[in-house]
């Protein structure tokens, strides 16, 4: 009788503190999803704090970690996902700690560091079943690169057609940096027409063909003095100032581009954005 | 008996529900005191601040008090640190912290009248931040008694500021404005030596340029760069004054960072309450 009473007593006790523990993790997730982040931290902590069997350590670490990224925190959300990298108690834990750091990168432009992870992952035989993961994170990284043709190939490599579709837009509508500033060497502010900024194009040509002007005629004159000072701080300055824009301005349109395209995503695929 | 055995589950779970929850007082203050550990001061204050006043222990006040004063909030701070009571072990702490609270509100008199009111406690890391204020803030320098306060480093240290107080390197803003009718020379007295090449080589061309053209009858072109080299020449000395205060303004600033820094390598001169070891 006192043996049954004894079991009964800690089956009731492991179930009562298992309840406690997945109404806790309850209360902290929908604080996470109501976007209630600090608060949501607060409770995962608690969560931690409880745990006592580390069975929801590595989820509570993550989520923490996410509240802190969608708060712009990226250096406390980078330390909470290296702190879950530390609890993990699987290979798939590891995966998507490792999956989260890299996606953190990503969205920071840490290309270097987003391919490194990647590459790691890619050649430890432990993640053999996760390659198409880490194909998309590749190509996104590839997006989040300018690199759009690549991320295109691997999105559609991987069957994501609106990805790759976006990704195709990206590559074909996009300026190119090279070509603006070269149009603009050869004739100035050609650069600036190619990226549709026509006034600002007819400006920079009349400004440097009246300095232009002026800086010839002094040195036709033989006033070298005068066309030395004329060229060095009127002529190549609104001829470097040509160049600077054409370069400006491509730079402008393609992120105009880039973030209209990745809101049409994470409106629609809010998950599978870095 | 079966009876029995259900009622002393339900009895148990009961007390279980009652006194084991995660927001039952005792574990939001064990919790609360986890986040006070992890630095997370602000968590740690809603927590403690969801106990019921009569829980509210003279540690956990001062808990409190400490981690307003890391998140910079003093006057909450000296709130809760004013709340522990006389008698409490921790009140000459308490009373330590607010000085260093007044500190940072960059409130000598305060910070003095906190020592006045509680004179009777053990606050010598108060009277030492005191003297250190006193010293930065009205140039007041500490007496040989009020030293002996100090360990050697610190006493060297304050002998140090002490010296550079007393006798400031400072540069004259007059000696500046004269040394500057040599173009550039009086920023060079300032330190500011690229400045004063720069004002040199300026003044200098200019003056040639005008003295060129003049030579060769342009006129036009020679009253420009006249024109020109005039507001050089009187840039270069209203220049050298003006380097001459920003340089003192920097020396006090000087003094004061490295009393700053000083102070926070010695954590500010207070003794640190370990509540997380």
């Amino acid at each position: 009788m006192n043996k049954l009473l004894i079991l009964l007593f800690v089956i009731t006790k492991i179930s009562l503190s298992q309840f406690d523990l997945l109404n806790q993790k309850e209360y902290a997730d929908s604080l996470y999803l109501s976007q209630n982040y600090f608060d949501a931290i607060k409770e995962y902590k608690r969560l931690i704090f409880f745990d006592k069997e580390n069975s929801l350590t590595h989820y509570s670490y993550n989520q923490i970690a996410k509240c802190y990224k969608y708060g712009g925190k990226f250096e406390d959300s980078y330390n909470y996902f290296s702190l879950s990298l530390t609890v993990a108690n699987s290979y798939k834990e590891v995966f998507d700690s490792k999956i989260e750091i890299c996606r953190l990168n990503i969205i920071q432009k840490k290309i270097r560091n987003a391919h490194r992870i990647l590459d790691e992952l890619e050649k430890d035989s432990l993640f053999n079943d996760f390659k198409n993961q880490i194909k998309f994170w590749r190509a996104w990284t590839f997006y989040f690169e300018m690199n759009f043709e690549k991320a295109h190939n691997l999105f559609n490599e991987l069957n994501k057609k609106e990805f790759s579709e976006q990704a195709k837009k990206l590559s074909e509508e996009s300026y190119s940096l090279e070509k603006a500033k070269i149009l603009s060497i050869i004739l100035p502010g050609a650069g600036q027409f190619y990226t549709n900024n026509y006034l600002s194009g007819l400006g920079s040509l009349a400004w440097n063909l009246l300095s232009g002007y002026f800086t010839i005629k002094a040195f036709s004159n033989e006033r070298i003095f005068d066309g030395i000072i004329l060229s060095n701080f009127l002529w190549l300055r609104f001829y470097k100032g040509n160049l600077e824009n054409a370069e400006k301005f491509a730079n402008q349109k393609n992120e105009e581009l880039f973030n209209r395209t990745l809101n049409f995503l994470y409106f629609n695929f809010p998950e599978e954005i870095p | 008996m079966l009876k029995i055995i259900f009622a002393i589950i339900f009895s148990f779970i009961l007390l279980y529900s009652q006194n084991n929850s995660y927001h039952s007082p005792e574990n939001i203050k064990y919790f609360a005191d986890y986040l006070f550990c992890q630095s997370d001061y602000l968590r740690a204050i809603e927590e403690y601040k969801r106990l019921d006043n009569f829980l509210l222990s003279d540690t956990i006040l001062f808990k409190l008090g400490q981690s307003y004063l890391q998140i910079g909030n003093n006057d909450l701070s000296i709130k809760y640190f004013d709340l522990i009571k006389k008698k409490s072990l921790l009140k000459s702490a308490a009373v330590n912290h607010n000085s260093l609270n007044y500190f940072f509100k960059n409130d000598p008199d305060a910070l003095k009248n906190n020592i006045g009111l509680n004179s009777e406690l053990n606050i010598e890391d108060s009277h030492r931040l005191l003297i250190i204020t006193s010293l930065i803030n009205k140039n007041i320098y500490p007496s040989n008694d009020e030293l002996k306060l100090f360990n050697d480093s610190e006493k060297s240290f304050i002998t140090e500021i002490v010296k550079k107080k007393k006798y400031p390197d400072y540069k004259s803003t007059l000696t500046a404005g004269a040394l500057s009718l040599i173009p550039g020379l009086g920023k060079i007295y300032t330190k500011n030596y690229s400045d004063g090449l720069t004002s040199f080589f300026l003044t200098s061309l200019f003056t040639f340029l005008a003295y060129d053209n003049f030579n060769n009858s342009h006129q036009f072109r020679g009253y420009i760069f006249s024109f020109a080299a005039i507001g050089f020449y009187l840039g270069n000395i209203y220049g050298s004054v003006a380097s001459a205060i920003q340089y003192n303004r920097y020396y006090d600033e000087k003094v004061i960072t490295e009393t700053n820094e000083f102070l926070k390598r010695n954590n500010f001169l207070i003794k640190k309450v370990n509540f997380c070891e």
